[in-house]
């Protein structure tokens, strides 16, 4: 009888460690691209970790959420568009507070379809922005107060600035302005993206002036167009003004004040073939860029030397299409950076998490479209959590998902880090041991590469360049050696140069000598 | 066998000296069949070599493995021949002075600049880092004009055609290339296509009668 009992315990442990395990998988294969722009399975990089939502909190479900960011001490902010309220959450996922009333000189202020918020951290000072899109106002409130709990809970939040809609002498002043999206930069500069504003980023200034437009997207004509532009008329050139340049779809900022953005809305068959032509072709990948880091000046400086651009998914059967699930390119809603340029870029096509490093070299992808844990039915915002974890902000399921980096992950984040930190030798250790978990991790070839480029092991290097295909490095690495070459066998050269051109002479004199004993003086002189 | 090496030695001449070196090859008998054979596989060589041995930056996409010499070799030889059969055809009907053998002599010989550049660059390649791209890139595009700078004056000398004529050629030479590689594939296709027939005519009566 007790041997039953145990028998049947044991049955039950191994169905409880199996069960354990079938909920610890996720509902997603990763992948990652090998360089002939393949999929080739991977483990994950991240694993779900737990997802809130307001029911679990009990201050009601969010509705349509539209914007997520998190600050430095890594509260959680999340834009409840469609209950017209801001949520907060501590770093340990507590709700911290619910700002539902924001009051605007003695007045309580209405968000109407609000879009996008932001934190702007000055010392202590944490100043919420807020988006109202639909009001064509952008408000500032100050919360250090608030998220020290020094305040009533149910107090309304006061708004010290308001930044109304700004007079821009080059558009019509009838053109409706909604600001959607928008960061603020350390000078309190706002740079926002106008929904019916195609000229590129407004940056207004601390007043709330218009200053300028910033990084506008130029326009790219064919040849074809170029020239059919010109032997058109006026009043046919007035229609051909459809021929806009692409809005941006989202805007963020990174730990030094380089601003990112992503456009969605890109002529897919362009970007289709120029990431299908050469690796080399840097201004072809430029102009169909679908993510820029911006420089102070406007220019695009984002690195893209990998073999394949940032994308997203290489391999679509149709890269025209837009509609169905498993076609088309990717379609880039929110990006967020961490601090040594490794930036998350977040895919509404199909729900995808791309991970790339500062060259643009891809190092993984997660997620995917469903209802299950771990993945989405519209991601709309992507923020790094306590260093290397990823929350992201699905709008129709109303609940922010947490992921955390599997070893996997977290040796490949771990090594791009230390390389960047200049700890060469951790990178390569790092990288050897994702190789071990996964060989297909071309990208892991080039990162050893480098690290023994450093240690000066130049003919090893060369032989990881050449597995992940890296050229630029493998030169790199070629250089070194062949003047290593030269420089260790240089004697050797020198003396074998000098040595066959005395035996040359010798062999001569000794000729002309034996010569001059058969003729005689007169004739070889 | 001595002989042949001087006959190889006087491409270097023909090289640089063209329009005196045609003539040579031909009527000096400077060159032999022979001799252009030796060339012709010397350029299949060259084509193994620089698929093989071309250094990674200038090859990347080469695995390492898949080279097939067989096709190397047919491919080379295929296409020379190709040339040399449209070369004669078309200028035997258009008053040219060569007989097919002097065709191939000087054909053979207009390409050795292939040779003598292209097998020392494949091997320089491999210690060719990116900066030097442009200077790989310059030498094979000096290889290409060369070498149809040659076909063509091959082309002028041993025909003994006006430079009009000579460029009207060599385009109807491509053009004649064109029509046989097409001509073959219908002749091909068609004799698969009656032997499929007849295949299937075997299989149809002796699975209904036996």
């Amino acid at each position: 009888m007790r041997k039953r009992i145990l028998a049947v315990l044991m049955l039950l442990i191994m169905f409880a460690t199996m069960a354990v395990s079938v909920l610890a998988a996720p509902p997603t294969k990763s992948y990652y691209y090998n360089p002939e722009g393949l999929p080739v399975s991977a483990p994950n990089p991240y694993s779900f970790d737990v997802e809130i939502d307001g029911n679990s909190y009990g201050i009601g479900q969010f509705i349509e959420p539209e914007d997520m960011i998190v600050d430095s001490d890594n509260n959680i902010y999340i834009l409840d568009s469609g209950n017209k309220r801001v949520v907060i959450f501590n770093s340990d996922k507590e709700l911290v507070r619910v700002i539902t009333e924001f009051m605007y000189k003695g007045e309580a202020l209405e968000l109407n379809g609000p879009q996008g918020l932001f934190i702007y951290e000055h010392f202590d000072n944490k100043m919420l922005y807020v988006a109202d899109t639909e009001n064509s106002r952008i408000f500032r409130c100050d919360l250090q107060y608030e998220l020290k709990g020094e305040v009533a809970v149910d107090a309304p939040v006061i708004v010290d600035k308001m930044y109304t809609k700004p007079t821009i002498d080059i558009i019509a002043a009838e053109t409706p302005y909604y600001p959607t999206k928008f960061v603020v930069d350390r000078a309190e500069r706002i740079f926002v993206l106008g929904r019916t504003i195609n000229r590129g980023i407004i940056k207004l200034t601390e007043d709330g002036a218009f200053d300028s437009f910033f990084g506008a997207p130029d326009v790219q004509y064919t040849f074809a167009e170029k020239i059919w532009r010109m032997i058109s008329t006026d009043a046919q050139r007035e229609k051909m003004l459809k021929y806009v340049p692409t809005e941006y779809s989202n805007i963020a900022v990174d730990t030094r004040g380089f601003i990112y953005v992503t456009i969605s809305n890109i002529d897919r068959q362009k970007l289709y073939a120029t990431f299908n032509s050469e690796p080399t072709d840097v201004d072809g990948r430029k102009q169909v860029a679908v993510i820029k880091k911006l420089a102070a000046d406007g220019t695009d400086i984002l690195a893209r030397t990998g073999i394949f651009p940032p994308v997203g998914d290489l391999s679509v059967f149709d890269p025209e299409a837009t509609e169905a699930v498993l076609a088309g390119m990717s379609s880039f809603v929110d990006v967020c950076i961490n601090n040594y340029d490794v930036y998350t870029i977040i895919d509404d096509q199909r729900c995808k998490v791309f991970t790339y490093d500062n060259e643009g070299n891809m190092l993984f992808c997660f997620g995917g479209k469903g209802t299950q844990y771990g993945t989405f039915q519209k991601p709309v915002a992507v923020s790094y959590f306590k260093d290397n974890q990823v929350c992201i902000l699905d709008k129709r399921s109303a609940s922010v998902s947490f992921f955390q980096p599997t070893d996997y992950g977290a040796n490949i984040l771990g090594a791009v880090q230390a390389y960047s930190d200049g700890e060469y030798e951790k990178s390569e250790e790092m990288w050897v041991r994702v190789l071990e978990m996964n060989s297909n991790m071309t990208q892991a070839y080039s990162g050893v590469g480098k690290s023994m480029l450093r240690a000066g092991e130049f003919r090893e290097a060369m032989q990881c360049f050449k597995i992940a295909k890296n050229l630029e490095y493998y030169s790199k690495a070629l250089e070194e050696y062949i003047s290593e070459l030269i420089g260790n066998s240089f004697t050797y050269i020198f003396l074998v140069i000098v040595g066959a051109y005395l035996l040359f002479t010798g062999f001569k004199a000794v000729k002309r000598f034996r010569r001059f004993l058969r003729e005689g003086v007169k004739k070889v002189v | 066998m001595a002989t042949l090496w001087k006959q190889l030695r006087y491409s270097t001449h023909v090289m640089f000296h063209p329009f005196d070196g045609f003539w040579d090859l031909k009527h000096e008998h400077r060159g032999s069949t022979k001799s252009a054979t030796v060339i012709v596989l010397l350029l299949v060589l060259n084509g193994i070599l620089s698929t093989q041995f071309t250094g990674f930056l200038y090859n990347p996409d080469y695995d390492g493995v898949s080279l097939n010499i067989l096709s190397e070799f047919f491919s080379t030889v295929g296409t020379f021949l190709l040339y040399c059969i449209a070369n004669w055809a078309l200028t035997t009907l258009m008053d040219g002075e060569g007989r097919f053998s002097d065709i191939y002599m000087v054909s053979a010989y207009a390409l050795m600049p292939m040779v003598l550049l292209g097998i020392p660059l494949t091997f320089i390649s491999n210690a060719m880092s990116l900066d030097y791209a442009a200077f790989y890139s310059i030498v094979n595009a000096i290889i290409y004009v060369w070498c149809g700078f040659l076909l063509l004056s091959s082309l002028l000398v041993v025909h003994q055609y006006t430079l009009g004529k000579t460029l009207l050629t060599a385009i109807l030479i491509v053009v004649g290339m064109a029509i046989i590689v097409f001509l073959g594939l219908l002749f091909f296709n068609l004799i698969s296509q009656l032997v499929g027939f007849i295949v299937e005519l075997y299989w149809e009566i002796s699975l209904r009668f036996f």
